[in-house]
């Protein structure tokens, strides 16, 4: 696959997520955008962990907004003491949980999807600038070194110490707090000796020389991406002419049905 | 030839190198010296990188043939000076071994018509051909550093700087890394402390002692003289007295603390473990020896849920988490509430000068006799170290070992120094293939009925070793 492909299938699903509002189609692009994260190859224990992801998100998102929803009208749906759970509050949140999901699944599928030096020829030829293009793709490539490290330190510290799970909130906060000193040192020397031999081999950041690969799509990618980019765009143009109705600059009765898809659906 | 005029660096702390002058004609050179000696420092002078991106005083002047590599841009560097840093593994940049090695010819604008060619000739020269399309995250620890070389090879710099390429290699991939270098048709400089492993190799030896250079010279008597006098690890090559070996002789058997037996383990269809039995006693320090894949982290790892077993990271540095290496110390016994006075590990390891420090300040050594002093303090009745002594020099291995020696529980510990398992382990467990090969003391692997081991071990088998040599020529000296 062009490693282009999915980096504009990721764009697409940033424009959506900006631009949808209704609950259930934000839910559709964030369960799609999930639905491909679990087809690639990333082990059960990531599956399980981006699905407690997904329920944290949604159920923190939904839960602070409803609490804290403070616009009028407002219809209250759980009190508890003095604590009032606002219905608008959690429709908010709910919005707000699912466009984070729908990129953050998109973004982790192009990331397990393609290899790194793909995604970094990918991202040039889309004329994104080669240096940060390269620092996006290389910090990309050891989010997993680091995950291990993190679990090493944590073995580390239950072998000598008291369990984490035993420890008070504050005493939890300030060791997991600790825990964090040697992975960023590591994190450190890594970048060091990374940088060290990329001056070696010849990369200069100043004006960075990164040829690349000749990148063709296939038929069917050529198909996927209009239908995708055709779908944008007609979401795009139904929320302008919408705008444009609500904010009182443009109106023809004869788009009604379209200003009820959209309030309706989008 | 490399010339050196004064040259020198100092770091904002003090501490650097030189000046030195000196002309260095051979083709195959190892650096050594302590730790902090200024070897790498040295190496990056060469390179041209420190004097670019590091912020310290350079002086004096480096030719490397007729130009200072400092002041050529990174393309024209790197078409003249190769640099290999330490962990070949943090400077992947490539999901596939070609791209890897076509990474340095794409920056220095290489011609693209002659790419391809180039890649698979460099791949060609360090045996990496058939693995040409794996991922580099796969390859063992040999063949990532021979593609470390490869991708500093590709833009055909005259020169070749590697930076402890060894440190974390088994005998087998040390010595195939060295045949790699053995045919470069090209001038190799290695900063290494396994100074035995490379002595075959080099054609020049320069030794540094705190900054200086100590000496400069083919590796012969006069240069094993003077690693002699600055305690640094000696070439062992004697073979045996004719009395048979003389190694430490094993105390008597504490009680048993842990057992193993029928030891099975797969990583999915691949066993890592076949009928492992294995038992450890009190007081016992027991080296896990073999090849790279052997299985010897995985049997610490079962070792390690054992009651009472305590294991130390490979990597040091993932188990300093306190602010200071006194309260590193004593982390265990206080987190659980316990009264605890980190005193006599401080000073059995070494360590009370800098015991108010911040551990990730120190040195690596200095950083593994803390990660070690912490596990300790836990008071395991066994502590399993995984390649405790990579990258260290050998004043810095014998401080750890030597306060070891007070230590009351069982030490198992995985390592590729033959060395130090010779005259440290009362017990060598040697594994192959999942299997053990071999369970019994130093003397009787030296001495014991052939049986088939990898190359290299079954060389020092044959040749012999009298672990007491190198101790007693520093004696000497």
């Amino acid at each position: 696959m062009d490693p282009r492909t999915p980096l504009l299938l990721l764009a697409a699903v940033g424009v959506l997520a900006v631009l949808l509002d209704r609950p259930l189609a934000l839910g559709l692009l964030a369960a799609t955008s999930g639905a491909v994260l679990l087809t690639r190859d990333i082990g059960r224990t990531w599956r399980l962990r981006a699905l407690a992801l997904a329920l944290a998100t949604v159920w923190s998102t939904a839960l602070s907004q409803g609490l804290f929803y403070s616009d009028h009208p407002r219809v209250p749906l759980l009190t508890l003491g003095p604590m009032t759970v606002w219905r608008e509050g959690v429709a908010h949140g709910l919005v707000q949980s699912l466009r984070m999901l729908a990129t953050a699944f998109a973004g982790l599928a192009v990331a397990a999807s393609v290899p790194p030096d793909r995604l970094l020829a990918g991202l040039v030829t889309l004329r994104v600038p080669a240096a940060p293009a390269f620092l996006a793709v290389t910090a990309l490539r050891f989010v997993p070194t680091v995950g291990r490290e993190w679990a090493t330190v944590r073995r580390a510290r239950s072998a000598r110490g008291r369990p984490l799970g035993s420890l008070g909130p504050w005493a939890r906060l300030r060791a997991e707090i600790a825990l964090l000193t040697p992975v960023v040192a590591r994190t450190i020397r890594r970048a060091r000796t990374l940088a060290e031999s990329l001056d070696a081999r010849g990369f200069d950041a100043s004006a960075p020389r990164l040829q690349s690969m000749s990148l063709s799509f296939a038929s069917w990618e050529r198909g996927l991406l209009l239908v995708v980019a055709s779908t944008v765009l007609g979401i795009v143009v139904l929320e302008g002419l919408t705008l444009a109705y609500l904010w009182e600059i443009a109106y023809h009765p004869s788009l009604r049905p379209l200003y009820g898809v959209v309030r309706s659906w989008l | 030839m490399i010339r050196l005029t004064r040259a020198g660096w100092r770091w904002p702390g003090g501490a650097g190198l030189g000046p030195v002058s000196a002309e260095i004609t051979g083709r195959r050179v190892l650096l050594t010296g302590a730790s902090g000696s200024g070897k790498s420092t040295l190496l990056r002078r060469l390179a041209g990188g420190l004097v670019r991106h590091a912020s310290g005083e350079a002086t004096g002047e480096v030719r490397v043939g007729a130009s200072d590599p400092a002041a050529l841009s990174p393309g024209e560097r790197a078409g003249q000076v190769g640099f290999v840093p330490q962990a070949p593994a943090d400077q992947l940049v490539s999901g596939e071994v070609t791209e890897e090695v076509r990474f340095g010819l794409r920056t220095t604008a290489w011609p693209p018509a002659s790419q391809d060619a180039r890649v698979a000739e460099v791949l060609a020269q360090v045996g990496l051909s058939a693995l040409s399309a794996r991922d580099p995250h796969t390859l063992s620890g040999g063949q990532l550093q021979r593609l470390a070389i490869a991708a500093a090879l590709a833009p055909a710099p005259s020169l070749l700087l590697l930076d402890e390429p060894l440190a974390w290699l088994d005998p087998e991939a040390a010595t195939s890394v060295l045949e790699v270098l053995e045919q470069l048709e090209r001038t190799v400089w290695i900063a290494e402390h396994r100074i035995a492993a490379c002595w075959g190799w080099a054609d020049t030896v320069v030794v540094l002692d705190a900054g200086e250079v100590a000496h400069i010279g083919p590796p012969d008597d006069g240069c094993r003289r003077v690693l002699a006098r600055l305690g640094l690890e000696l070439p062992f090559l004697p073979p045996l007295p004719p009395g048979g070996p003389s190694p430490t002789p094993p105390p008597a058997r504490g009680p048993l603390v842990h057992r193993v037996s029928g030891l099975e383990h797969r990583y999915g269809s691949i066993v890592a473990l076949r009928g492992v039995d294995l038992e450890v006693h009190a007081g016992e320090r027991v080296a896990l020896l073999g090849p790279n894949g052997a299985g010897k982290s995985t049997l610490l790892a079962h070792l390690a849920q054992a009651d009472k077993a305590l294991a130390i990271p490979q990597d040091p540095d993932l188990a300093l988490f306190s602010p200071t290496v006194r309260a590193e110390i004593s982390f265990g016994p206080v987190d659980r509430g316990v009264h605890f006075d980190p005193t006599p590990i401080l000073d059995a390891l070494h360590l009370t000068t800098v015991q108010h420090r911040p551990p990730h300040s120190l040195s690596r050594g200095q950083r593994v006799r803390v990660a070690v002093g912490g596990g300790w303090a836990c008071e395991p009745d066994i502590l399993l170290l995984d390649e405790p002594t990579a990258g260290q020099d050998r004043a810095a291995v014998r401080a750890m070992w030597d306060g070891l020696d007070s230590f009351a529980g069982a030490i198992v510990f995985a390592t590729h120094d033959i060395g130090l398992a010779l005259r440290r382990a009362h017990r060598l467990v040697v594994l192959e293939a999942g299997q053990v090969r071999f369970d019994g003391p130093p003397a009787d692997f030296l001495t014991s009925p052939p049986m088939e081991l990898s190359p290299l071990l079954a060389a020092i088998r044959e040749a012999g070793v009298d672990p007491t040599w190198a101790d007693s020529m520093v004696q000497e000296a």
